[in-house]
């Protein structure tokens, strides 16, 4: 579950955000909708605490991220907030399974092999375990992401602009893999972007 | 986080190949000093011990010392036995030792001498006895084992101190003891009496007439007849034998000696008087000072090769600025990351280090085949010198040092920017 309230965040005095409040339940999506420009990925990282809002209230699962220390919130997003990234980054040194490895200790939490495992094979991409990164497709590496994002089964799912290089084919399965994923583990799912294709697909949609 | 550094480092290795490699250099430039005035001067004063002053003929007296003392030079000459006597007749004088040289054995040196030669050493049998007789020999452990020698052998010496030389075949030395290795200059020769080296001389020079010598006994019969032969023989001929000896090793009761009578040779008689303590020092301060001066380019080259690790480290931040960025969102505490640069970069100046130490004992090996090959000289090796950790020290240092500036970026990466751009 993830709600905030009367989010605002200035990057300086011209460049000044206000944002509508959020309300996110597990297992249900989230779709926020928005030209460039109005703050989507701003949100984003606001929403997991990578930024650190002007004004407001941001609360995962009863607890309010702003209230929160550095070390704490960074403790509390590896493990509580799964997020994916519009480009898809790992850690190039580190094959797949070792980057998800890195993800669950990082976040003080012991996932074992075998749910790596099954989540990547879950995902379709369980022969890529001991891959590097660099030598997977843009598709398979997206697939990554989401495994990574969530191998610590997270409170919520964040995600940046998820279909904006897809075909439609490929966007509705990764939607579909998308909402899937977040159900089966009672994730809340957010994500922005500014690709009307995914209206259709969420009943609860903000604007920006 | 050593895990995922040792693994960043693998990840990409050419971009820190150089800078280790660099350092490595340095590194077994530093050891390879250490090591090498560490065995100078044990070797040299080792085998100073006890000799306070040599005698032998005029010429260079750092030559003098190097060849009766180390057994490296060349002789500078021979000298009369007679007329060095004359010299030591002091009180001051506690023990002299004569030297003679002439001949080789498979490019080994035969020294005649006397048995306080040995006991100057502490030299202990091995298996046989020492000498007794003429043409008697004892071979030094090192001798031994590279030429197979055993009690009983019959060695055929050659002229001079090549193995060119012409082989004194009629009259060869009987192996009876080998001495036990003690690290000394013994255990590169062959030793025997010095009357065993006179009558080979002796023999050669004087054919047949040889057998007349040994039954007569008489000092000024041997004499006279030596100086008439003397004019005879000394063109053709590098040392004329009859009681010569190529140096006398001195040790003097009390320290006055060495005041007053090395002065007095050196200026009164033909012969000269040479100090090793003061040649030793005077040597062994060229080097240091050499050196030092190659000490001082090693720990330069290991400051340029921090720079290149602090070069390598930035650029290769640059391209996972993302990663670090990612490590973060995953996690990760500032802390967490800034000691992961660090610890990337102490690694590759520990490899460095090792490399470099593992280089420099490779390489002194190989100097010290080389060197014992050419002289029959031969090094000690050592795992670690004191000054060696001093140099690990230095590199843990540099390395820290280097990774600072990286370090301290990587801990104030601005996630959400560093995100956003990429």
């Amino acid at each position: 579950m993830i709600r905030s309230r009367e989010l605002a965040f200035a990057y300086d005095s011209q460049n000044k955000f206000e944002f509508p409040d959020i309300y996110c339940g597990a297992g249900e999506g989230l779709l926020i909708l928005g030209p460039s420009g109005m703050g989507k990925t701003t949100l984003l990282h606001l929403l997991a605490g990578l930024l650190r809002p002007s004004a407001g209230v941001i609360e995962i699962d009863g607890v309010d991220l702003t209230q929160l220390r550095d070390r704490e919130l960074d403790r509390f997003r590896g493990a509580n907030v799964g997020i994916i990234f519009q480009r898809n980054h790992f850690i190039g040194a580190l094959s797949i399974e070792e980057n998800l490895n890195m993800a669950a200790r990082l976040a003080g939490k012991s996932v074992a092999n075998k749910t790596i495992t099954g989540l990547l094979a879950n995902l379709g991409i369980a022969e890529k375990a001991g891959v590097k990164p660099a030598n997977l497709s843009e598709g398979q590496k997206q697939r990554a992401s989401i495994a990574r994002a969530m191998v610590n089964q997270p409170k919520v799912l964040l995600a940046d602009e998820p279909s904006s290089a897809l075909d439609d084919e490929n966007c509705h399965q990764v939607i579909d893999l998308l909402k899937h994923q977040a159900s089966q583990q009672q994730a809340a799912l957010l994500i922005v972007t500014h690709d009307q294709r995914l209206r259709e697909a969420f009943s609860n949609v903000v604007q920006l | 986080m050593f895990g995922l550094s040792l693994k960043n480092i693998l990840h990409k290795p050419l971009s820190s190949i150089l800078s280790v490699l660099l350092l490595a250099m340095a590194v077994a430039v530093f050891s390879i000093l250490l090591l090498l005035q560490r065995e100078l001067s044990q070797q040299f004063n080792r085998n100073i011990s006890g000799i306070d002053m040599v005698i032998g003929a005029k010429g260079s007296p750092l030559q003098l010392i190097l060849s009766s003392i180390y057994q490296v030079d060349y002789p500078t000459g021979n000298i009369n036995l007679a007329d060095v006597q004359k010299w030591i007749k002091s009180p001051l004088v506690k023990q002299t030792i004569p030297l003679a040289y002439g001949d080789a054995y498979e490019s080994y040196r035969i020294v005649g001498t006397e048995l306080a030669y040995l006991d100057h050493f502490q030299a202990d049998m091995a298996q046989g006895v020492k000498w007794d007789h003429k043409m008697e020999m004892v071979a030094g452990s090192k001798v031994a084992a590279a030429l197979g020698l055993q009690i009983g052998d019959q060695v055929v010496s050659q002229h001079g101190l090549h193995e060119e030389g012409e082989a004194h075949s009629d009259q060869p030395y009987t192996v009876v003891g080998i001495l036990k290795r003690n690290g000394s200059v013994l255990d590169q020769l062959l030793l025997t009496s010095v009357e065993s080296v006179w009558q080979i001389h002796e023999h050669e020079d004087h054919g047949s007439s040889a057998h007349k010598h040994e039954h007569n006994h008489d000092h000024q019969h041997e004499h006279t007849h030596n100086h008439d032969d003397h004019h005879a023989h000394n063109h053709h001929h590098d040392h004329e034998v009859d009681r010569e000896i190529t140096a006398l090793l001195v040790s003097f009761r009390n320290p006055m000696g060495m005041m007053s009578i090395p002065r007095r040779i050196n200026k009164e008689s033909v012969m000269q008087a040479a100090l090793p303590s003061i040649e030793v020092s005077r040597l062994l301060g060229l080097m240091d000072s050499a050196i030092r001066l190659l000490k001082y380019l090693a720990v330069l080259l290991m400051v340029v090769s921090a720079l290149s690790v602090f070069i390598s480290l930035l650029n290769s931040l640059k391209d996972r600025k993302t990663e670090l960025a990612l490590l973060r969102t995953m996690g990760a505490s500032p802390a967490k990351v800034f000691s992961m640069v660090l610890i990337e970069s102490l690694l590759l100046t520990l490899i460095g280090f090792f490399l470099g130490w593992a280089f420099s004992r490779m390489a002194f090996w190989m100097v010290s085949m080389v060197v014992e090959g050419r002289f029959h000289y031969s090094f000690s090796s050592v795992l670690l010198l004191k000054e060696e950790l001093f140099v690990l020290l230095l590199c843990i240092l540099l390395g820290a040092a280097a990774a600072l500036i990286p370090a301290i970026r990587a801990y104030r990466i601005n996630i959400s920017k560093t995100l956003s751009n990429a």
